[in-house]
């Protein structure tokens, strides 16, 4: 009997829940999923994470290769992002060209990326205007429900700190780069941006960490991203207003899920490096 | 082997053949995308990609050809395991995601697609599990790693070869069965011997992963009606 309201009628289903202030899978309206985080666990990729938003998992592949910088940022490498969401995600994602979702999530990603949030550039430079570091990052969503950027930025600060690459030094007489593959190295300074989704609706009602189905009901959708407590990026494309007081408590959770993050985010990488 | 990996899916699986991991998703039965093709028997849409750092060397977004050969052979060796006459009309389809493939992703892709679509409650007539075999001059090597794997570039001489079989255990019929380089019959004849005996082997951890599957949505299927 509830699961055929549900699907007749999902938006006054889900209203009922609302007004007893909580949700179908019995969170409340401003609490998040349970979120794990695993680096490390690829051997073919140079830095790999695999996170679980609930039940959103997000496996992030970084290889790296070697080219020449950009004339006008010649001191800069390039960390190439890339969002895939192949058909086995969910049922509403058919196979081909990416679709809108995986397109937004890239451009949001590469937004936080060239604007020195995650990473400096600089650190990826070799030999000013002669050789970088390109890094492809490679997000794929093997289950989509909900709140995808968050898992996305999670999965690539994780694999960004696990990220081990070969030690290259430029030789000037001979024009030539000489590495060790056995001797690697890491980067240190990497930052913790940490991405949280609210959904709102239509009565003032804000929910944190939406599933697919919640998302999908909502008027409208949040992200923001925040280093400790400074807000770094938000990103609100359309839907409905959002006041002051409201943005107010959203930064407010996200502080607290930035915690949360940052935790897991440590015990996992010094995890996989007390292994190696 | 897991099962369930994917909520969002109607059947999914998720394999870890030493360092090889791959995953898949099947959907359906759904309605056929090109009205124009009636048939009455169900048609079955395989996809299988390797994830861009899957490999030593990055692979591109797109399906490239090696990918849609696979997408193939997955196939044909699918439908010979599905009853597709039990959903006419419908098509299934099986996506297959190669996270890191360090050798044997095709054989992996066999018995993980069918483990899905088990779990999907997709109509078959018997499990399906993949092998592969090596074989080298002297020697045989069962479920290669990517390094012992046979190359297509390096070994062109005699009794080298690559063979990856798929099996289904209780019917002892072969659906697939792929074969790469130069190998004389006899020695053709042992390696698929060898693959059968393995598959056999492995039948039981499958079927018991399956059981847990089942016995996992009988007691959720029990709490809801309490609720």
């Amino acid at each position: 009997m509830a699961t055929d309201h549900k699907t007749l009628q999902p938006l006054e289903f889900y209203k009922t829940f609302l007004d007893r202030k909580s949700r179908p899978d019995g969170r409340k309206l401003l609490e998040f999923r349970k979120m794990t985080l695993n680096a490390g666990s690829i051997g073919t990729a140079d830095g790999s994470a695999i996170v679980k938003c609930g039940n959103t998992t997000v496996i992030c592949g970084i290889k790296a290769e070697l080219a020449a910088p950009e004339r006008e940022e010649p001191s800069k490498g390039f960390i190439i992002p890339n969002v895939t969401l192949p058909s086995l995600c969910s049922s509403q994602i058919k196979s081909g060209p990416p679709g809108e979702t995986a397109q937004a999530a890239t451009q949001f990603i590469a937004e936080l990326v060239n604007n020195n949030i995650i990473m400096d550039l600089e650190t990826l430079c070799i030999k000013v205007s002669k050789w970088a570091w390109v890094l492809h990052c490679d997000l794929l969503c093997i289950n989509l429900d909900g709140s995808l950027l968050d898992a996305c930025v999670m999965a690539l600060v994780a694999a960004l700190k696990n990220l081990k690459l070969p030690i290259v030094s430029y030789d000037e007489e001979m024009d030539k780069l000489i590495s060790n593959p056995d001797e690697k190295m890491g980067f240190d300074t990497i930052k913790q941006p940490v991405t949280s989704t609210f959904s709102l609706f239509d009565n003032g009602i804000l929910i944190s960490d939406p599933t697919f189905e919640e998302e999908q009901l909502a008027a409208g959708l949040t992200s923001i991203t925040m280093e400790g407590t400074s807000v770094t990026h938000m990103y609100k494309p359309g839907g409905c207003t959002l006041d002051e007081k409201q943005v107010k408590k959203l930064i407010q959770q996200s502080e607290l899920k930035t915690k949360e993050v940052a935790r897991l985010i440590e015990e996992a990488c010094s995890s996989s490096i007390a292994e190696r | 082997l897991k099962t369930g990996i994917i909520s969002q899916a109607k059947g999914s699986a998720y394999i870890e053949q030493g360092n090889t991991k791959l995953v898949c998703g099947v959907y359906g039965p759904r309605e056929v995308q090109k009205k124009s093709d009636f048939s009455l028997n169900g048609q079955l849409f395989c996809e299988f990609k390797f994830a861009p750092f899957s490999c030593q060397k990055r692979r591109g977004h797109q399906q490239d050809n090696e990918e849609l050969v696979l997408s193939g052979l997955l196939r044909e060796a699918l439908e010979a395991a599905v009853c597709l006459h039990k959903f006419p009309k419908a098509q299934v389809e099986v996506n297959v995601m190669v996270i890191e493939n360090d050798g044997s992703p095709l054989a992996a892709a066999l018995t993980c697609a069918s483990l899905a679509l088990a779990s999907a409650s997709i109509p078959m007539y018997d499990l399906m599990i993949g092998t592969s075999v090596r074989q080298i001059p002297k020697l045989f090597l069962l479920d290669p790693t990517k390094d012992e794997e046979w190359q297509p570039e390096l070994n062109h001489d005699e009794n080298n070869s690559n063979l990856t079989v798929g099996f289904m255990p209780s019917t002892h019929q072969v659906s697939a069965y792929v074969h790469e380089g130069v190998s004389k019959t006899e020695d053709l004849e042992q390696m698929l011997k060898l693959a059968t005996e393995y598959c056999l082997k492995v039948q039981p951890v499958v079927q018991l992963c399956l059981k847990e599957t089942v016995e996992k949505i009988l007691s959720n299927e029990g709490e809801k009606v309490d609720e």
